[in-house]
């Protein structure tokens, strides 16, 4: 199984090293505007240098700190919400529509909003973050509890058990396992939310830089935030799944 | 112990799946009710812990419900807790603490078979291995009335006579009562002091009740040898 798994990684590693050599050989051979696309080489220099000289340190504060705090929030609003939904029917019918009304529609365009009422600070992009995550969660928990399975609610009925216990027993451990297989999606949720709002207004973050990239028409350094962007979902991807398989030990066990 | 008069039991308005049934269960005594699917027999084991609301009729509980042990078809046992946590699980909803919770369930497991297997998850033992932890979890709440609602019929043939047969001698040495629902008539006739059969739902009924002639203890393969269970004797040929 092992060896199987490293054949796998060389093999991805392979098709990217291709992919990178490629590109980079397109470069060299002009067939590739470096205006519009630079090459691989001259991108790794750009974020290089963002880290040799330092700058690039507030901008990575300031996305992963709103990133972060709009996972933790909407992770918390989403489980409460959804569990309070799933258990109280009256909660249920208040919630469900306009859950179904904010999934149903893109939601970062909540961002101008949120920056004209929060201003261009930490504040409107760790709201724009939770309100992603918490509605993902929302529905995971509410389905989570909704979908529990019958027969184990019954075991610990004809046990003796009261509703504290099957919450316990079994409402809880089912709703972290739903939580825990979105995890990684509410990652991402939680990375676009903040770099997003920093694209709309504000003074640091990634997504501000990504905007003055922009606006300077700047390919290496937009290519070198989005490469900088993808490490680091990648890296906190990994993170969630190091602690899913934690949590979840009698699945993967 | 048991008493059930005029028991009648449907879903939500449609014909009743079984109609006046009338059934007594006397301490240490060992009952199964035998009929085809849809005769209502789990339902009725249902109505009797309360996860089910009879339509009419009478249950007479001669003990409180939390003497009553259910051992369901499927084990059920919480994929997330561990064969030891699964066997506790029943002490430490009544008030046990969980280390004596735990022991508890651990003599049970050993008594079991399963001595060493405690750690393992659900998703760890085998079909067998998960009955007898779900076994384990019921008896430890030293239950004075056992429902079972066919607890081995998943289980393949080998596993499943050593299985019944553990049990059997269990409940026997401990003198728990017994309600086993099957639609097994050899099986039923090869544990019970009494047998009753269904017939057919909906509206089913006992078409008859039958005390069973075996001496306890019993041997499930020995008894198979018992009188109860030759064919019937073949008509004598009339010679031409």
């Amino acid at each position: 199984m092992n060896t199987l798994l490293d054949r796998l990684w060389l093999r991805r590693v392979l098709a990217l090293g291709s992919l990178v050599l490629l590109w980079e050989a397109a470069g060299w051979a002009g067939l590739l505007n470096p205006l519009f696309v630079s090459p691989p080489s001259e991108v790794a220099g750009v974020a290089f240098g963002l880290f040799a000289d330092g700058s690039i340190w507030p901008h990575l504060q300031a996305t992963f700190t709103a990133a972060l705090l709009g996972l933790a929030a909407g992770l918390a609003i989403g489980i409460l919400l959804g569990f309070a939904a799933a258990l109280v029917p009256l909660l249920a019918a208040l919630l469900e529509p306009v859950m179904m009304l904010l999934n149903a529609v893109p939601r970062v365009i909540l961002a101008p909003l949120f920056v004209i009422w929060m201003g261009i600070d930490l504040g409107s992009k760790v709201a724009l973050a939770t309100v992603l995550v918490a509605v993902l969660v929302f529905f995971s928990v509410y389905s989570g509890v909704k979908e529990v399975d019958q027969r184990l609610v019954e075991r610990v009925r004809t046990l003796g058990g009261g509703r504290a216990v099957l919450v316990r027993e079994v409402y809880v451990p089912s709703v972290v396992s739903w939580v825990m297989g979105n995890l990684k999606v509410a990652v991402g949720f939680a990375f676009t939310g903040a770099v997003v709002g920093e694209f709309v207004a504000s003074s640091r973050g990634l997504g501000y830089l990504l905007q003055f990239a922009q606006s300077t028409y700047n390919a290496s350094l937009s290519l070198a935030l989005v490469m900088l962007i993808m490490g680091f979902v990648l890296l906190l991807f990994f993170a969630s799944e190091r602690l899913e398989h934690r949590l979840l030990r009698w699945r993967h066990g | 112990m048991l008493r059930i008069r005029d028991l009648t039991l449907g879903y939500g308005g449609r014909e009743p799946v079984l109609a006046d049934l009338d059934l007594d269960l006397g301490e240490r005594q060992f009952a199964s009710l035998v009929g085809p699917s849809g005769s209502g027999k789990t339902s009725v084991l249902r109505a009797i812990t309360g996860l089910q609301r009879p339509d009419s009729g009478l249950i007479d509980l001669g003990i409180p419900r939390e003497e009553i042990g259910f051992l369901f078809q499927d084990d059920a046992l919480l994929p997330w807790r561990t064969a030891r946590e699964n066997a506790a699980l029943g002490l430490r909803i009544r008030g046990a603490s969980k280390a004596e919770a735990l022991e508890g369930a651990e003599a049970w497991l050993a008594r079991l078979g399963l001595a060493g297997l405690g750690g393992r998850y659900p998703r760890q033992l085998s079909g067998g291995q998960r009955k007898r932890v779900a076994i384990a979890q019921v008896l430890a709440l030293r239950p004075r009335l056992l429902l079972m609602d066919e607890p081995f019929a998943a289980l393949d043939a080998i596993v499943r006579a050593r299985a019944t047969q553990d049990l059997l001698d269990l409940v026997q040495r401990e003198g728990i009562s017994v309600l086993l629902v099957t639609h097994d008539l050899e099986e039923a006739i090869a544990v019970s002091d009494v047998v009753h059969v269904l017939s057919g739902g909906p509206r089913a009924r006992i078409l008859a009740s039958r005390a069973v002639p075996i001496a306890r203890p019993r041997e499930l393969l020995a008894v198979r040898g018992h009188p109860v269970f030759a064919p019937p004797a073949a008509p004598a040929l009339a010679r031409p």
